[in-house]
């Protein structure tokens, strides 16, 4: 386990930006936060380290439900946000993906997902803290 | 000459017939409310998987209402991306396989070229250039149209989509989803001087939206206040909150007009229903002196009327149409 804080959105960016920078490619990042914690924020930072160019790009895939974006690896930005239940998480076929590149799920409370995942826990503290806790 | 146009790319199942005059013969879309599927009246909320399930129900009721048969199509068109992959795969598979039976061109469509297109169905003369502002659940961008059929991007969103932000907020403060048409109807009584927001500014100078950091203080000014439905300022809040995200889709709209000196704006997709918006948007068009064209409600959601319109405006400009059976979707422009 290991816990960053951050005070700032480029914080939080660059955070993540180095702890994918030496990703494999078919990671599976579980991503926990309230609302506005910086789920998006720190899968654009995941983007960055891979290598993505314009991680500007990276938006909250909360209505699209699942973004593919070509970089270094393929990367699977999921959303479970509108999801109310297993069926319909179930019925995403997001699993379909593993393997395939690096997959990003943001709030993954919703999921029981029991493989190889690095689990991200994001607490919001005053003004702009966030703080984040790491399990792989 | 009668087309029918298939949209699967996100939540709504939907089948649409025109004729070549742009008249609507019908305009299926399968969403909770509207039509209650022969299996029971759950309509699929989810996309996916749970579009094959309707699509053929939809096509079939698009066809009678229009009075027509398959046989009687001459061009078919489908919504072929960006969007989701999995419904999209089921349109187009589905639509292929029609022209295919049927010997028919099948005319590939991109979802947001449709959405400003909507514009047309109600108003086919627009004069060039236009912007368009297309406002959803999923996007928000800006584009030019220097022509029919041209279509540069010149902004979008970069975290949430304004109609995501709103839904967001509304779920917060648990007023049923999607909320942005609930936050429409409660701040329409509310006082929006009362919580103000501050305009996000683009450090690059980019006419790139951002709608994370209202979320962000959004949720402040909920803590803070200790705001619930019940509380004296409630619609004040909302009122304030939403017209924040109209002022600065506006400010990019009002930006882009002094740099790219548009005849017409288009305002479109899903949140172009909401009333002030509507009533926003027509106000800086003429403040501007500029013509703008908002499509009625039902071709502002997701609709597959839109995807027949553009078809069959290919079709005008030389487009003959083709059965391409290796066409693929596409996730993303």
């Amino acid at each position: 386990m290991k816990i960053y804080t951050t005070n700032s959105e480029e914080e939080t960016l660059k955070l993540a930006k180095n702890i994918s920078s030496n990703f494999k490619g078919d990671e599976v990042v579980l991503l926990v936060g309230e609302l506005g914690a910086g789920k998006t924020v720190f899968t654009k930072g995941i983007a960055a380290g891979l290598g993505l160019a314009d991680h500007n790009r990276v938006c909250s895939p909360s209505y699209t439900l699942i973004n593919l974006y070509k970089a270094k690896f393929p990367l699977i930005h999921i959303d479970l946000y509108r999801l109310e239940n297993k069926a319909d998480i179930f019925e995403l076929g997001w699993e379909d993906y593993l393997g395939q590149g690096v997959i990003v799920i943001e709030w993954a409370d919703k999921l029981d997902f029991n493989g190889p995942a690095i689990r991200v826990l994001i607490k919001v503290g005053e003004n702009e803290q966030r703080v984040f806790r790491l399990d792989y | 000459m009668i087309v029918l146009g298939i949209e699967t790319s996100c939540d709504e199942t939907s089948a649409s017939v025109l004729t070549d005059k742009l008249e609507v013969l019908s305009n299926i879309v399968l969403s909770q409310d509207e039509i209650h599927a022969p299996y029971g009246g759950i309509v699929p909320e989810l996309a996916s998987r749970q579009h094959i399930k309707s699509i053929s129900y939809v096509i079939e009721e698009s066809l009678a209402q229009a009075g027509t048969e398959l046989d009687g199509i001459d061009i078919f068109s489908v919504t072929q991306g960006p969007g989701l992959v999995g419904s999209l795969l089921v349109g187009l598979s589905f639509a292929k396989g029609l022209a295919y039976s049927q010997g028919k061109p099948l005319i590939p469509i991109d979802h947001l070229e449709a959405h400003i297109h909507s514009a047309f169905i109600e108003n086919h003369n627009i004069s060039f250039p236009i912007l368009a502002l297309l406002v959803s659940g999923g996007h928000t961008s800006l584009f030019l149209l220097s022509k029919k059929l041209e279509y540069r991007l010149l902004g979008s969103t970069r975290d949430d989509a304004a109609g995501e932000a709103l839904d967001k907020i509304a779920k917060f403060l648990d007023l049923g989803y999607p909320g942005g048409p609930i936050i429409d109807k409660l701040a329409e009584e509310g006082d929006p001087r009362k919580f103000s927001f501050a305009l996000p500014q683009m450090s690059d100078g980019s006419l790139d939206f951002s709608f994370s950091g209202f979320k962000t203080a959004a949720l402040r000014k909920i803590r803070e206040n200790k705001l619930t439905k019940n509380h004296p300022d409630f619609k004040d809040f909302l009122a304030g909150f939403e017209k924040s995200i109209i002022r600065a889709l506006l400010a990019n709209v009002g930006r882009a007009v002094d740099e790219f000196h548009p005849q017409s704006l288009i305002l479109c997709g899903g949140v172009a229903r909401n009333r002030k918006l509507r009533r926003g948007f027509e106000g800086f068009a003429a403040a501007h002196s500029l013509s703008s064209y908002i499509p009625a409600p039902e071709f502002c959601s997701d609709n597959a009327a839109m995807v027949a319109a553009l078809a069959l405006e290919k079709i005008k400009s030389g487009d003959k149409g083709a059965l391409d059976l290796s066409l693929d979707v596409y996730a993303r422009r």
